[in-house]
């Protein structure tokens, strides 16, 4: 690998091919029942996932990341994806982030991780691919940082166009929640495995919600 | 879990351990230890189920205090277990109070756990675990309500911390896992994302039902965990969660069981 910043910048890119787009993450649910509807709302929502990514997707990267057991891992996150949307969503987003990024480079952990999911001994979790990659490049730190970027700017994007915002409000909240970026990827490096599987009631709620709304755009 | 129950006396360890097996007419409690403050009352036989309520000498979970609950239900076992009053948890200056639940369920056995809704109340400090062990083939619910405080008295999100972590095993495999992790001086769980504006929020997890159905109207929902069906409701008050979990119907099959 060159320069893995380049590298970390194209995969984790809201626009990377992997169906990002598609999925809201319960906030279509949220948009819905009028419980997000302006730019105050949003920042309570994005500073909800900054407290709750540490132990959850961003906690489970930091792990896989660190080398941490993936088969443990991998299991643990799938059984904390609750509903049921979610677990489809990050199994989707982890093939075809896989296919992407192996087509395209080679790493054996990730091209390991691959290999099991199609011999079945891994379900094949996103948080757990991501991490396997940002543990592949030079500075994991800055990859789970970016990875977490990834995560809140998908939200915003989606905010933007579901309730609808201004493009510029949408990017002054984003701005504004940036600077808990690097205590979130601290936390989520530090804390135990044991720790793992925190989702927020609500957020949980939301995505289960959302199997039964009346007007669907995203698919979870 | 240390056997030798007289170790612990005197200390704030307490201990409950119970298995119940089928003796050929009825659900027993085939082995049962205890040490105070944790207790349980006379079995109650309710036609097909056996209905054990833990009770306790004490008021509540004091600072200090660990509590270790361990629950193994037999093949053809149907064991419900019930508390008699809220899980009351009070202010902790020192180390705080912990629970930890270890439930196994074998094929062919059938547990109902129904614990009382939990209220942290300001300054306490609680950290709970359940380890949830059930073979293919065996029957299980449980839920688990967690209220803001004593909402009563105005007491909101007061407590210093309240984490739980529940994991399903199935044949060894963790397929359901619910951690909450609610520390209010480092971020506030009364708005989106956590309890949004509810006083009350309760989980349930079913294993065993092929389908079921919740009241199609209020603050209730489920979904397909990787196994078994996860619900989750939300309210104003542990009465309005519980009367949405009561309302939980088997879709289907085998409808007895299911027996609030």
């Amino acid at each position: 690998m060159n320069d893995p910043l380049f590298f970390l910048l194209q995969v984790f890119d809201p626009l990377f091919p992997i169906g990002l787009f598609t999925m809201s993450n319960g906030l279509e649910t949220y948009v819905s029942k009028g419980i997000i509807y302006d730019t105050a709302a949003l920042e309570q929502y994005l500073e909800g996932m900054l407290y709750i990514l540490p132990y959850s997707d961003l906690g489970f990267a930091a792990k896989a990341a660190a080398g941490g057991d993936i088969r443990l891992l991998d299991s643990l996150c799938a059984a904390l994806k609750t509903p049921y949307e979610l677990r489809q969503c990050s199994m989707r987003l982890c093939s075809r982030f896989l296919k992407n990024v192996c087509d395209m480079e080679d790493i054996q952990s990730l091209e390991a991780y691959r290999k099991g999911i199609e011999e079945g001994i891994f379900s094949g979790c996103y948080p757990v691919a991501a991490g396997i990659y940002i543990g592949a490049s030079a500075d994991i730190k800055r990859g789970l940082g970016i990875y977490c970027y990834n995560m809140l700017s998908a939200a915003v994007n989606n905010a933007v166009k579901l309730v609808p915002l201004r493009q510029t409000d949408g990017q002054r909240v984003l701005h504004s929640v940036l600077g808990k970026i690097p205590s979130a990827v601290e936390e989520a490096m530090r804390c135990d495995i044991s720790e793992l599987g925190a989702g927020g009631f609500g957020f949980e709620f939301r995505s289960m919600q959302h199997e039964t709304l009346y007007t669907r755009i995203y698919i979870s | 879990m240390d056997k030798t129950l007289g170790a612990v006396r005197g200390s704030d360890v307490s201990i409950l351990d119970i298995t119940a097996g089928y003796n050929g007419s009825r659900t027993v409690i085939t082995d049962c230890a205890f040490t105070s403050p944790l207790k349980i009352a006379r079995p109650i036989y309710i036609g097909g189920l056996t209905e054990v309520i833990q009770m306790s000498a004490s008021a509540g979970l004091l600072d200090g205090d660990e509590q270790h609950i361990n629950i193994n239900v037999g093949e053809k076992a149907f064991l419900r277990f019930t508390g008699q009053s809220f899980t009351k948890i009070f202010r902790a200056d020192k180390k705080g109070a912990v629970q930890n639940v270890r439930i196994s369920v074998s094929s062919g056995g059938c547990l109902l756990y129904l614990p009382r809704p939990v209220i942290p109340f300001a300054g306490s400090r609680f950290k709970s675990t359940a380890e949830i062990y059930l073979e293919k083939g065996s029957r299980f619910f449980c839920w688990d309500i967690l209220s803001c405080g004593r909402a009563g008295m105005g007491e909101r999100f007061a407590w210093d911390s309240c984490c739980s972590r529940t994991v399903v095993y199935i044949d060894g495999q963790p397929v359901f896992l619910d951690t909450q992790r609610y520390i209010p001086k480092i971020y506030s769980p009364a708005g989106i994302g956590f309890f949004e504006g509810y006083s009350h929020i309760g989980t349930a997890y079913i294993y065993g039902a092929e389908d079921i159905n919740i009241p199609g109207e209020g603050s209730i929902t489920k979904t397909n965990a990787r196994e078994g069906i996860c619900i989750r409701a939300a309210g104003n008050s542990a009465e309005e969660v519980l009367g949405y979990f009561g309302q939980i119907k088997l879709n289907g099959g085998n409808s007895s069981w299911l027996v609030f």
